[in-house]
């Protein structure tokens, strides 16, 4: 897992990566010195318990991605069901190329779980 | 002959689109015209209606994406040559140069890469850690992220550990102690930049503003926690109430949302109202406690704003969330969210655009207190 994230940060823009659980326990990380794994990770959960809460109350289907822009970064969530794959970016990577990326490392981190069950 | 009438229909097309752009309560205008200048090569221009744009709609997207284009392809030579300076020689002058013109743009996270490059190089100049915690602490000033400021913190720590005495350090504590609201550690850096430099004007009217200050109540986290807080609410203070002209521009730039190919509802929340507009033929709702599309973007609007300046990326703007056969774009600046629920096929760029200049029209600067 570590290895799917390491070469996930090779990516140019991307400042770190991580895999938690839905309600924000980190399973991996990789993460840029300036940013903190656990405050993010923490904030990670947050976020994503209450869209899920959301979408819930809305007849939304689950969420399969997601991608939060602020500022200074975004971050890109992919729902892995058992875990999600998180990265965060800068604020001018090229999205689409991006997405491709990390969709191509959610797929690995797929075969690797099944893999293990 | 030709080329006279291609200049005579380039100035026609530039001067419709200022005349355009008088009238137009989005931003729309002012892109296409500043993309005009662009595809002309004149990027002065184009700089320059960027720049009057931005005045009138500061959370604009595309204005600032346009801006930061224009001045890379302005100063684009500059900045290579000094890059390669810095690499080259290490001169203090050349990073110097090359931070303030990434600062010229606010590109504070270019001008921080550069500064640190700067301390790679040369770990013994203090002035590089310096320059590294005054960029850290006017980005901190612009996006009220907390962590900016305890990592300026920490550099200037470092500084006055390598030398006591430093007065820039002191007075940059000093400063930042005074914007946080750490009254009694603002008053201990201030005395020790006074001792160097009693006749300072801003620091002696930093004394005063700080001798005029009660003692803070927090330690210096709950203080710095409380500045982003507040940020996420939006700023402090009412909000004056809608009018009736500005309620019905929200209400048809929703209807104009809804009728986006594969739009199927759009809701506007903020402290004063909450109004959903859904199907082709525009129908708006008011009744915000009935509608589960504004109980979405309240919610939303609470978990993403509070999250993202916690983990390092700044002040929310965007989410898109791809459910399968839905998705949802959520904009927002502050405490105000635009929210578009879609299905089936549709453009993603287009209503995104559409979104992002709704919202920067919503915001726009006519007299409305700010918003961070």
């Amino acid at each position: 897992m570590r290895e799917v994230l390491a070469k996930l940060n090779e990516m140019p823009g991307i400042k770190g990566s991580l895999i938690v659980t839905p309600d924000g326990i980190v399973v991996a990380s990789r993460m840029d010195e300036h940013l903190n794994e656990e405050t993010t990770a923490a904030h990670l959960g947050n976020v994503v318990t209450q869209t899920r809460r959301l979408l819930e109350a809305g007849r939304f289907p689950p969420l399969a991605e997601m991608v939060l822009s602020a500022t200074r970064g975004r971050i890109v969530i992919v729902n892995l069901e058992i875990f999600l794959l998180v990265a965060v970016t800068n604020q001018y990577i090229d999205l689409d190329i991006t997405i491709l990326e990390i969709k191509s490392a959610a797929k690995r981190l797929r075969e690797l779980a099944t893999m293990k069950v | 002959m030709f080329g006279i009438l291609r200049n005579l229909r380039e100035g026609a097309a530039a001067s419709r689109l200022r005349e355009r752009g008088k009238n137009d309560v989005r931003p729309d205008s002012a892109v296409d015209l500043a993309r005009h200048f662009v595809s002309k090569g004149r990027f002065r221009e184009a700089m320059e209606v960027v720049s009057e744009g931005l005045a009138r709609f500061p959370y604009s997207q595309r204005l600032r994406e346009l801006q930061r284009f224009v001045w890379r392809e302005l100063n684009g030579n500059e900045m290579t040559r000094l890059r390669r300076a810095t690499e080259r020689d290490g001169r203090r002058e050349d990073f110097l140069e090359l931070i303030d013109l990434h600062l010229d743009c606010e590109d504070f996270d270019e001008a921080l890469l550069a500064a640190e490059r700067w301390q790679e190089r040369d770990s013994e100049d203090l002035e590089a850690r310096l320059v590294q915690a005054q960029i850290l602490l006017e980005r901190f000033r612009r996006d009220r992220v907390a962590a900016d400021a305890r990592r300026a913190v920490a550099i200037l720590k470092r500084v006055l550990d390598a030398d006591p005495e430093r007065f820039e350090a002191h007075f940059a504590l000093a400063r930042v102690y005074e914007f946080i609201g750490a009254t009694s550690k603002g008053l201990f850096h201030v005395y020790r930049a006074l001792d160097a430099r009693p006749d300072d004007e801003e620091v002696n009217a930093l004394y005063v503003a700080l001798s005029a200050r009660e003692l803070e109540q927090g330690d210096e986290n709950v203080l710095l926690n409380a500045i982003e807080e507040e940020a996420d609410r939006g700023g402090s203070g009412d909000v004056a109430e809608l009018s009736v002209e500005e309620r019905r521009q929200i209400m048809n730039g929703l209807v104009r949302l809804a009728q986006l190919n594969g739009v199927r509802r759009t809701a506007f929340v903020d402290d004063r109202t909450a109004i959903t507009a859904e199907g082709l033929e525009g129908r708006v709702h008011a009744d915000p406690d009935e509608n589960d599309l504004c109980r979405m973007a309240r919610g939303f609007r609470g978990a993403a704003g509070a999250s993202s300046r916690r983990m390092g990326i700044g002040a929310f703007r965007s989410c898109v969330l791809d459910c399968g056969d839905k998705s949802l774009q959520v904009h927002g600046v502050g405490r105000t969210i635009v929210l578009v629920e879609l299905d089936g096929a549709h453009d993603e760029e287009t209503v995104f655009a559409e979104c992002a200049s709704f919202l920067a029209a919503c915001l726009r600067r006519v007299e409305e207190p700010s918003r961070a």
